[in-house]
């Protein structure tokens, strides 16, 4: 299994991650997401309003499940594409008796693991 | 009396090592903070290159290498070091918890 050790955002809330995951619109998402989509083809494919599809898609970049990358079109409109970014949630207990979430991230590309790598050591100066 | 030539040699050997060791320290602390194997490359990576650059002007000047040797071993420690960058990316990380 492979794992991005770089995600851009601190690991997500557990009860964030718990909200998406327990939430049907949330999952209905997910199963559509065979390939990279914007937010009304999630909502054409999966059936749920697309008012309701932009809070659940919200939920899910929030929990760090799903990733967003801006795609500016030929008319320079931005559409968002959404793009399933986690192989499994981890759900563990700690030391202190409680529970920590941890997400395996789906392998990035070179470029955008350099982009992270880079952004871990500016981080240092 | 030192050519031009070679002050500007100088400078911009200065300015490669002082930036190398610079690079070369901030991904290893990056790396002990992150404990990923793609920082650890990165920083090795980086490292050789400014090594095979201490090392190139080094051997030549102390050791009394001829020039074309030192270069040579200049050449493989940065032929190695843009190796390990590269792989750095290319390399699927094996799991680790943050």
């Amino acid at each position: 299994m492979v794992r991005d050790p770089f995600a851009d955002e601190e690991t997500p809330e557990l009860q964030t991650v718990l909200d998406a995951l327990d939430d049907e619109d949330c999952r209905a998402i997910v199963s559509v997401l065979e390939e990279p989509l914007t937010a009304s083809e999630i909502s054409d494919r999966s059936g749920v309003p697309l008012s309701t599809t932009y809070r659940k898609l919200e939920l899910l970049t929030e929990s760090s499940l799903l990733y967003e990358g801006v795609e500016v079109r030929s008319d320079g409109q931005h559409a968002s594409r959404y793009a399933i970014d986690f192989e499994e949630v981890v759900i563990s207990l700690d030391e202190e008796l409680s529970l920590t979430v941890d997400i395996s991230h789906r392998a990035r590309t070179p470029d955008q693991r350099l982009e992270n790598l880079w952004s871990e050591v500016r981080k240092e100066t | 009396m030192l050519g031009a030539n070679a002050v500007l040699l100088i400078g911009m050997k200065t300015v490669t090592l002082f930036c190398g060791v610079i690079l070369t320290t901030l991904t290893y602390r990056a790396y002990r903070r992150t404990r990923a194997p793609a920082m650890r490359a990165l920083c090795l990576g980086i490292g050789f290159v400014t090594l095979g650059a201490i090392l190139g002007g080094s051997l030549h000047q102390f050791v009394g290498m001829p020039v074309a040797q030192s270069v040579t071993v200049e050449e493989l420690f940065t032929a190695a070091g843009f190796f390990i960058l590269t792989y750095s990316v290319y390399t699927d990380q094996p799991t680790t918890t943050n």
